[in-house]
């Protein structure tokens, strides 16, 4: 067993001080503590200070100041709307240019889109068609199914056929959670995986989306800003879509994927209550 | 030596965050989000920068800290807790504010004489050589042990703010701690 020197000890007396040794060390640092009056001076200096620091007067925190942050947030956005309302003739003209090139990207599109099934598709083009699904989804969402449906050979199932096209049963077969009520379920053969809808209604009577699919699959969302977070233990993806929210965490060894959420205390309780159910 | 404990070794990937809420909404531009997490945070970064900028400067640079906040919102993925990553951009422009500073001008530090007991008794003064030896600090060492003793960071959030490894905030810690003591006794302290 190697001896600790007391510089050894001593480049650990900060973190022993704060309590971030893990029990080993600590127990080690503590022993050595208690052998040697050098080192137990320098702790004692560290403790003296930290006692010094809590002596320290609570500093006057003037109002703060919304109003002027706003006027500064006001004026970076009056800014760039400034410059996005300037309209010269060239920028007219070069604009119309632009447009037509978009449109015409917008038909290369669209055929790479409706193409026969069996060509390969990219993660790109997942992604543009997902958003136009999600985009679809806030406004129609049975619309939005539809949408899906056709472009991935979707097939209307119950829980029985589902598994056996899956190879697994839906965590939303078994059992809803409360109060939500199924209206349509569907395997969808995507590029990225054969996974399954379920469409259903929540208590309030608003619309959700739940797929389940074996990999997380960020590519569904492309550059949509995401925020990491802990969700009832859980670790979960989330991003913003309109209004509502999408959510992605794992449960077991697949991920589900909600579409249409309310709020992070509905993405909270669909967590909880499908860890139930699942397992 | 391993510096890490158990409970931080489990939870590595995600954090829990209060605040997580309010920023969802942030991203969508809602201004009575926005200011709610304004007006949660703002006391926090005001108090940090007091002491490294002092009061002149404190109230500029912590609106400044905000407004880079809620322009690079998007770029806060939620790996850390948003006071953490706000922290970050607060000790960013403290910092940059300090380097600008010191080239721009010459700081005479004004010695005092050893002895200079008055009204207010030991611990008044002994709160006021505290003030004066953090001002003798390099911002970086002042900073971290700022965030450490005064906001109850632990090592994992001070190693996201500061940008460094746990193991430099340790090492951090243990040269800003001997040095104030030195700068203490130096202004005429008695332990």
């Amino acid at each position: 067993m190697t001896t600790l020197t007391c510089s050894d000890i001593q480049q650990d007396l900060s973190a022993y001080h704060d309590g971030e040794l893990s029990s080993d060390p600590q127990v080690a640092v503590a022993r050595h503590l208690s052998e040697c009056g050098t080192c137990a001076s320098v702790l004692e200096g560290y403790e003296e200070l930290s006692g010094l620091v809590d002596t320290l007067d609570a500093p006057r925190i003037p109002r703060a100041n919304w109003e002027q942050l706003e006027r500064a947030l006001d004026a970076g956005e009056r800014v760039e709307a400034a410059h996005r309302a300037h309209t010269s003739q060239g920028a007219m003209l070069w604009r119309m240019g632009l447009i037509a090139a978009m449109i015409f990207v917008a038909i290369g599109i669209g055929w790479v889109a409706f193409r026969p099934a069996g060509y390969p598709r990219g993660d790109q083009q997942l992604a543009v068609d997902f958003s136009s699904y999600i985009d679809r989804f806030q406004s129609d969402p049975h619309e939005a199914l539809q949408q899906l449906v056709a472009k991935y050979d979707g097939q209307a199932v119950d829980a029985k056929s589902a598994a056996r096209h899956l190879g697994y049963r839906p965590v939303m077969a078994d059992r809803l959670p409360d109060g939500y009520t199924v209206e349509a379920m569907y395997v969808l053969r995507m590029p990225c995986c054969t996974c399954v809808q379920t469409v259903c209604r929540d208590p309030h009577g608003n619309v959700l989306a739940i797929f389940e699919h074996d990999d997380e699959q960020s590519a569904w969302f492309g550059d949509r800003p995401a925020v990491r977070c802990q969700c009832s233990g859980k670790d979960c993806t989330t991003r913003q879509l309109g209004d509502r929210l999408a959510a992605s965490w794992k449960i077991g060894t697949r991920y589900v994927t909600v579409l249409g959420a309310r709020d992070m205390d509905q993405v909270r309780d669909l967590v909880t209550q499908l860890e139930s159910l699942g397992g | 030596m391993h510096r890490t404990t158990d409970r931080e070794a489990t939870s590595k990937a995600m954090v829990d965050d209060p605040l997580i809420d309010v920023v969802q909404r942030c991203l969508l531009e809602d201004r009575g989000a926005q200011r709610e997490l304004y007006e949660a945070c703002h006391p926090a970064v005001y108090r940090l920068m007091l002491r490294m900028v002092g009061r002149q400067e404190a109230d500029d640079l912590t609106q400044q800290a905000f407004l880079q906040a809620f322009r690079r919102l998007e770029q806060f993925g939620g790996r850390s807790r948003f006071e953490t990553w706000l922290y970050r951009l607060a000790v960013n422009e403290a910092l940059q504010h300090l380097r600008k500073e010191s080239r721009s001008k010459q700081q005479h530090l004004v010695e005092e004489p050893a002895d200079h007991r008055r009204e207010g008794g030991e611990a008044m003064v002994n709160k006021e050589l505290l003030e004066r030896a953090l001002q003798r600090l390099d911002p970086d060492l002042r900073s971290v042990f700022l965030l450490r003793e005064v906001e109850k960071l632990g090592y994992r959030d001070l190693a996201d703010v500061m940008d460094v490894p746990e193991g430099t905030i340790a090492s951090r810690l243990n040269r800003a701690r001997r040095l104030l003591q030195d700068h203490l006794v130096e202004l005429g302290w008695e332990p």
